[in-house]
Parts: C-alpha cells; sequence; structure tokens
C-alpha cells in the first residue's frame, strides 16, 4: 500500500495504529504540521514509573499490615484484661476440710434428735419398722 | 487478582495512560501523580478487575475519570491548548518560535472541532488508544468514533493546507 492510500485510509478514520505509526515516521515533520505536533507532543512515562508504583504499593500494603497487627493486638489486650477482671486466678471457691466439716455438721443438725434415736426393725419397699431405743 | 498478576498485567498500563493524563492535565509531574493515584484506586479494586470482560479499557476510563475529577477540583479547561509541556529547552530560538506558532494554531483549531470530535482526535493521534479503549473510556459505539475522528482529522488536514499553503 503506497503512501497516499494509507493517508487516505487515515483520513477515513480506518488505519490501525501500527500503521498511523509507521505513516507517522515516514512523513517528514518538515512538510506535515500534524506530523510534527503528534511527534512532539507524544508524552512518554518518566524512567522507573512502574517500579515507584509498585513500591507505593507496597508501602500501602505494609502500613495496612501494621494497623491490621496493631489492631489484634490490642484486641487481645482487652480480652486479657477482661479476662483477669471476671475470672481472678486462684480457685476460691474450693472449701478447706474444716469447711467442709463445718458444713456437714450444719446438714446434721438439721435432723430432728429423736429420729437419731430410732433403730429400725423392718424395712422392705412397702413398709418401715422402728423401735424405739428410749 | 493476586500481586504478581497485577503487577505483570495491570502495573504495565500505566504507560498507556500516561499520555492520557499528561495531555489531559498538561503537566508532567501532575501526570506522574495521577497515574500513581489511579494504580492504587486499582490496585484496592484489583479482586473485581479480574472479571472484567475489558481491562484495558477499564483502566483507561478510570484514568480519564480520575483527571476530569482532578479538573474539576482546579477548574481548568479540558481542550489541549496547553500542550507545549514537551518544548525542548536546547531547542533554537527560531525552531522554538516556529513551535509554539504552530501548536498555537493546531491548539486553536482542536478547540473549534466539536467536543467529541476533539477528544477522540486526541485519545487516538496523540495519546495512541485503540478504538476499543476509547469506546470503553467514552461509552461511544468503535463505527461512531471512526466517523468522529475522520472528520476530525479531515477538518484538520483541510485547515493545516490553506494555513501552511500560504506561506
Amino acid at each position: 500500500m503506497n503512501k497516499d492510500e494509507i493517508m487516505k485510509k487515515y483520513l477515513n478514520g480506518e488505519t490501525s495504529l501500527q500503521e498511523e505509526k509507521e505513516l507517522f515516521e515516514n512523513s517528514g515533520k518538515e512538510s506535515d504540521p500534524w506530523v510534527e505536533f503528534v511527534s512532539r507532543n507524544n508524552q512518554t512515562p518518566p524512567e522507573g514509573l512502574e517500579d515507584i508504583i509498585w513500591n507505593k504499593i507496597q508501602s500501602e500494603k505494609k502500613q495496612k499490615q501494621h494497623f491490621l497487627y496493631g489492631l489484634t493486638a490490642a484486641a487481645a489486650s482487652v480480652v486479657l484484661v477482661l479476662g483477669f477482671i471476671f475470672y481472678p486466678i486462684g480457685n476460691d471457691t474450693e472449701m478447706t476440710l474444716s469447711q467442709k466439716e463445718q458444713m456437714l455438721q450444719e446438714a446434721l443438725s438439721m435432723f430432728p434428735a429423736e429420729e437419731n434415736d430410732k433403730e429400725i426393725l423392718y424395712s422392705d419397699e412397702l413398709i418401715e419398722i422402728y423401735v424405739a431405743t428410749n | 487478582m493476586n500481586s504478581t498478576t497485577f503487577r505483570e498485567t495491570i502495573l504495565p498500563l500505566s504507560q498507556k495512560i500516561y499520555p492520557v493524563a499528561a495531555r489531559m492535565l498538561g503537566n508532567r509531574d501532575d501526570a506522574s501523580d495521577a497515574v500513581q493515584e489511579v494504580m492504587l484506586k486499582l490496585w484496592k479494586q484489583r479482586k473485581k478487575l479480574s472479571k472484567h470482560p475489558n481491562i484495558t479499557g477499564f483502566v483507561v476510563l478510570t484514568a480519564r475519570n480520575h483527571c476530569l475529577d482532578l479538573l474539576k477540583k482546579r477548574q481548568i479547561k479540558l481542550v489541549p491548548d496547553a500542550i507545549d509541556i514537551n518544548t525542548s529547552s536546547n531547542l533554537s530560538s527560531h525552531s522554538e518560535i516556529e513551535w509554539k506558532e504552530l501548536n498555537g494554531i493546531i491548539g486553536e483549531l482542536i478547540q473549534e472541532l466539536p467536543e467529541q470530535q476533539g477528544e477522540v482526535l486526541a485519545m487516538r493521534d496523540l495519546d495512541g488508544l485503540e478504538f476499543a479503549e476509547i469506546a470503553a473510556a467514552t461509552g461511544l459505539k468503535i463505527e461512531h468514533i471512526r466517523v468522529l475522528l475522520s472528520r476530525a482529522r479531515k477538518h484538520l488536514s483541510t485547515q493545516l493546507k490553506k494555513i501552511y499553503s500560504y506561506e
């Protein structure tokens, strides 16, 4: 395809990017003001732009991770403190031997004294025969 | 989408959206900042990105919208009459004057175009975007884009011939 045909296609909006690139490269800047305008305004990104962006993403990622670690640590501390408040160390509910004995004596004292003097003579599923000892 | 896939597929698109940002914002530093912000935005949306049918188009659209937001905040004109950001300092004074003149003439011609024509022309010829990417960014159909582009190119060609044939 010669230059005029490509130019016709270009003006009709039918060229591909590759064809346009070739057309611009083969046209002299001096002879075509549009070519000069496009060539001079061709913006190339600064070197290392992708690396700069990637480093920024990584640093944001780390900041987020640090924030999450901090938040987790704070939550764990709160749980620990609440645990100490509601479940104190050491089991205060367990009784000593003397307390147990005292409780037993208290329970025994609830039965009337006369019942302690009765002796069971006979007992089955239906009846129970007592004998008074005094 | 994991980190590796993002780095391999999305991050290289910063090369593609940089010219769009530079043209729209008219400043290289602002364009770099904008591209970084867009990529961070996309990083946060990376889970949704992998399911998108036209990732490149979506990235271009995100970049364009981000630049439009920045321009709204700054209340700066959209059409690229300020495209002299590539002016090199080692040009001779004569060619520099010629370049400024040319830049001014073409800038005005682009501004004369209907808004959609000017935008499509800039996205194709200055930013080097594919038709599908322009379609994704503008919401126009590819056939309509071709028509707009053709009209814009023909108008510019005619006007430039008129101006420069008298010199």
